[in-house]
């Protein structure tokens, strides 16, 4: 594996990224939407109707999860869209025909997606604390963010679930003919999520506690290098050129 | 027996039973730079390629033939590690492309232009090359050297800024040779370089091609363009699933303009056609004064025909072999099978 190999790709990737106007523009959008929405709904709903502040804290922790699972969403499209992409462009046979291995491929396309999500992303999250700060100080009486948690959260569970995402993205790509398929394939990633925030709900865990996100970050971990392997295994050279049109 | 010169250890004599073969494979595969024995492709129930061998020397420009669907583009893909033969095998530069490692040095000596020329469209001609070249791990130098010699030559130097997706189809197949040639490839491998291009393009690309071939690479190019065939290549394979004659441009057009012979006569009467006709050799035409006669074996027919049509009285102005162009030679081969 020779990372300048992957390192070419991604930048070649991320020069192409930074001319599609929708995909920087979906980067960013859905982070800063959700960083935006989310205090938004805080204040209207619960603040603005005199709620106890242990009802805000809690609330805030959940809304902390959210960030999780957008973490995992925004990379699909660009997975997909950088894997399927060369696939439109039928670019992936003069590519594949150059002295490169798969997984040199693969990281390349991994950090392709990685930069621009988690660049997208952290500016959402950051958004989001400040906003936060603005809208609870007054009800709880100090600034919740930052704090251990969130610290967790930012350096370690979001990039997990980027990982998990992109990686999601990339096996849905193997399988799909357009960057639409692979979206709804890949859509398919979040039912983990669901399934913690169906437990969340019915009390089984707490997702709102830092232990619990780095629990979902172990589970992502592990889920993040199977399905690399997977797709690697699934990423079949000959259906790619042959049976892609 | 008498032993003049050895051991007396029968171990020695082993070994060189052993590596002698080895020797005698690896030399003679050295010699090609494209060797491919047995190539079969078959994709479900479809034979794509079947039991495919010929051999390309090293300088050859190598035309492989064929009408659609022949198994040209599947067999280039295969030459270029694309994907994995089921059967036979093949060595490019003297490399295995069945191992992973043989595959990673063949896919670095070749030049490739695929039938889809697959650029990045956002990206701009110097960028898209600057890519490959990377890619082929060439140095920085020499793809630089390359793009200004490849884009001035084919005259893309102005516009190398310019998106790609702007590009007309003949400036993005320009493009395409270009990148195949970035990082000075060994062997260049075309898949129908000029399909689908208006004349004026083709010929820039094929008068390009003749440029390269002095410069003595070894070319590959699928075509089922004769002209273009019988112009650029020195060997010519025609295929249709299975490879049906290998042969320099010329000994194909004779192999069929052999058997066909024009003579010229002063004057042709009945007595004349009916001694030819006694001959029983084959279909006979006149045309005006001249008699064309197709022949099983034109070096021993000849005088036999040339004798009868004297014997009856007529007098030979000149005797020709009819060039049949490598346009009929082409159809005659592939209508046969
Ligand atoms: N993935 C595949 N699955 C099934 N059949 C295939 C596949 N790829 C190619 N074939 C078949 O293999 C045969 C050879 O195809 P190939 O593309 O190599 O022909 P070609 O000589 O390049 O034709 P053309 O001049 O149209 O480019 C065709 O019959 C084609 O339908
Ligand atoms: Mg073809």
């Amino acid at each position: 594996m020779r990372l300048q190999k992957s390192w070419t790709i991604a930048k070649k990737d991320l020069k192409i990224y930074r001319k599609r106007r929708s995909l920087v523009a979906f980067t960013f959008l859905l982070p800063v939407v959700f960083a935006v929405a989310l205090p938004l709904i805080l204040y209207h709903v619960i603040i603005a109707k005199s709620a106890p502040p242990s009802t805000v804290v809690g609330l805030i922790s959940w809304f902390a999860f959210f960030f999780m699972i957008i973490s995992a969403l925004v990379p699909l499209y660009l997975t997909s869209y950088n894997l399927v992409g060369e696939k439109v462009e039928k670019s992936l046979e003069p590519l594949l025909a150059t002295p490169t291995s798969d997984g040199e491929i693969f990281i390349g396309k991994y950090i392709a997606s990685f930069i621009p999500v988690i660049i997208g992303l952290w500016v959402g999250i950051f958004v989001f604390y400040s906003l936060i700060d603005v809208t609870t100080y007054k009800v709880i009486g100090y600034y919740y963010f930052p704090n251990y948690g969130s610290a967790i959260l930012i350096l370690i569970g979001m990039p997990l679930a980027m990982l998990y995402g992109i990686s999601f993205g990339t096996l849905a790509s193997s399988r799909a003919s357009s960057v639409q398929v692979a979206y709804q394939l890949g859509a398919a990633s979040l039912l983990p999520f669901l399934v913690l925030y169906v437990l969340g709900e019915v009390q089984v865990i707490s997702l709102s506690s830092t232990e619990n996100i780095l629990i979902i970050s172990v589970f992502l971990l592990i889920a993040t290098v199977g399905i690399y392997f997977m797709s690697k295994a699934a990423f079949n050279r000959e259906k790619i050129l042959t049976l892609w049109k | 027996m008498t032993k003049i010169y050895g051991h007396n250890s029968t171990n020695s004599h082993h070994l060189y039973e052993f590596i002698c073969p080895i020797v005698i494979r690896w030399s003679g595969k050295m010699s090609f730079a494209i060797d491919v024995q047995h190539l079969t492709k078959k994709f479900h129930s479809t034979l794509a390629v079947d039991n495919l061998t010929f051999q390309v020397g090293k300088g050859e420009v190598f035309g492989l033939l064929g009408p659609n669907g022949a198994g040209k583009t599947t067999t280039v893909r295969m030459l270029c590690c694309l994907i994995p033969p089921t059967e036979g095998s093949a060595s490019i530069g003297g490399y295995d492309i069945s191992s992973i490692e043989g595959s990673m040095k063949a896919r670095k000596i070749i030049g490739l232009v695929p039938d889809n020329v697959g650029l990045y469209d956002t990206l701009s001609a110097v960028e898209n090359l600057q890519f490959y070249g990377k890619m082929y791990e060439a140095p920085d130098q020499l793809v630089n050297n390359n793009i200004e010699k490849y884009l001035k030559m084919l005259d893309l130097w102005e516009k190398r800024n310019q998106s790609v997706g702007t590009y007309s189809k003949g400036m993005r197949q320009k493009v395409a040779v270009a990148r195949a040639l970035i990082h000075d490839p060994e062997i260049l491998i075309m898949d129908e370089p000029t399909a689908n291009l208006d004349p004026e393009a083709s010929r820039t690309i094929r008068d390009f091609i003749i440029e390269l071939k002095k410069e003595n690479r070894t070319i590959m190019l699928n075509t089922h363009n004769l002209d273009e065939a019988q112009r650029i290549c020195t060997k010519i394979g025609v295929l249709k699933t299975h490879m049906i004659t290998v042969d320099t441009p010329g000994n194909l057009q004779r192999s069929f303009s052999g058997s066909r012979i024009s003579i010229k006569l002063a004057d042709i009467n009945a007595q004349i056609l009916q001694a030819v006709k006694a001959l029983n050799l084959g279909n006979i035409f006149q045309d005006s004064g001249t008699l064309l006669i197709d022949l099983a074996d034109i070096d021993k027919d000849t005088p036999v025909v040339v004798n009868a049509i004297s014997a009856a009285g007529g007098k030979i102005k000149s005797v020709n072999e009819v060039k049949m162009s490598l346009e009929e030679a082409y159809f005659k081969l592939v209508g046969e099978e």
